[in-house]
């Protein structure tokens, strides 16, 4: 049998293959056969076996993905006894691995999961894991038999002596999130304390600007009662009327400008500094609460 | 050889014969490859290759080469991620088998 005839009958056998998949499989062992070059043919020819087992082999593939069985040195093996077990796709191995926590019992070293228990009823799989009713699996680097054994993966730590490391890491793990969140969330904290810094300034600045007009006010009630006490003193003379009644007017204002002076100085002498005390404690009280948790 | 090249061990080896070449490989040349280092028949490879190319583990495409066009397999970032994984279970693995081993024959020696 030459390559043409060889590559004919594997073309016949390929008949049921979607389209597609069969001149992707010819393009393949076309190519072979040109890259072996000719004087290789017989070998080429010898060592892929029969059209029939060729033909096969890919068909096999195709079925299940390429995952019913695996490949062996003699070549494809399972497909036969594709019920005795399954080898997982590489892609099923990534879900695995992302829900890792949930296939097995918390056993894989992989996931880091730190519990000891043998996996449930058997079945539960790890990473190239794979349920096992009769035994005798070749090349699958983990599995869990029928009978409840466990070792869903071959980082699978099953001993309750190791289960000390995944946690450890695990906590690093969460300091290192705590840290992420921490910068994640900054602008809202950091928004937090900078509103509370800037109430106490504005709170601040008001008691000033009370303070202030209390204190202008009487000052100013005070120097307009001074001078108008001053104009009635010499209008008496002139107007003694006029000049009594400034005088008068003049006293009043005094005694109003007193009374704010004499609010500034209680201001000034209990309101403001127990305000401040408060402040102060608040703003220690934050500070320090922050400082425990930095 | 006394051990068997189970599916991922087989698809860690093709990944990693493939991601050598930057400009992607062909289906001769990777089967050549592999068997230098295991024993394969001729017609493992493809449902294998083929089988990677669906996961997106690997990527085709046809380039001229003495005129006829020759498909080339090559690496995706995906297929790399998936070596990186496979290198990495690869070595504790075996630092697990040998510590068993080397255990063993301490044993032994102690024994004796």
């Amino acid at each position: 049998m030459d390559r043409a005839e060889f590559m004919r009958r594997l073309s016949d056998l390929l008949q049921e293959v979607p389209p597609a998949e069969r001149e992707e499989a010819l393009q393949y062992y076309n190519d072979y056969f040109d890259d072996a070059g000719e004087g290789n043919e017989a070998e080429i020819i010898a060592s892929l076996g029969t059209p029939e087992e060729l033909a096969k082999s890919i068909m096999a593939g195709l079925a299940d993905g390429g995952n019913a069985g695996e490949f062996t040195e003699s070549g494809f093996r399972g497909y036969e006894q594709k019920n005795k077990y399954q080898v997982m796709s590489t892609g099923q191995a990534q879900d695995q691995e992302q829900g890792g926590a949930q296939g097995n019992a918390g056993q894989s070293g992989f996931s880091g999961n730190p519990g000891g228990q043998p996996n449930s009823a058997g079945g539960t799989n790890g990473f190239y894991g794979q349920p096992n009713g009769a035994g005798g699996t070749y090349g699958s680097y983990g599995q869990s038999n029928g009978a409840g054994g466990t070792n869903g993966t071959y980082g699978t730590q099953s001993n309750a002596a190791q289960s000390g490391k995944p946690g450890k890491s695990m906590s690093g793990g969460q300091i290192a999130l705590i840290a992420i969140l921490a910068v994640l969330t900054s602008p809202i904290w950091i928004g937090i304390l900078g509103g509370l810094f800037g109430c106490m300034i504005g709170l601040f600045g008001a008691l000033l600007g009370i303070f202030i007009a209390f204190l202008a006010v009487g000052v100013v009630l005070l120097a307009v009662g001074v001078a108008l006490v001053w104009c009635g003193i010499v209008g008496i003379f002139g107007a003694p009327l006029a000049g009594f009644a400034l005088v008068g007017v003049g006293l009043i204002l005094m005694a109003l400008g007193l009374v704010f002076t004499c609010l500034m100085v209680w201001t000034v002498g209990s309101a403001m500094p127990a305000l401040i005390r408060g402040c102060v404690n608040l703003c220690h009280r934050i500070f320090h609460r922050g400082g425990e948790k930095a | 050889m006394v051990f068997n090249t189970g599916a991922a061990l087989l698809d860690a080896i093709v990944l990693a014969v493939v991601s050598h070449e930057q400009e992607g490989t062909y289906g001769y040349k990777i089967t050549q490859e592999v068997r230098l280092v295991i024993e394969i028949s001729e017609s493992t490879l493809y449902p294998v290759l083929r089988r990677l190319q669906k996961d997106e583990c690997l990527e085709i495409y046809d380039m001229e080469c003495a005129g006829r066009n020759r498909r080339y397999y090559r690496i995706t970032e995906k297929g790399r991620a998936q070596l990186n994984l496979y290198i990495s279970e690869w070595h504790r693995y075996a630092a697990k088998l040998n510590s068993i081993f080397e255990g063993d024959i301490r044993r032994e020696v102690k024994n004796g």
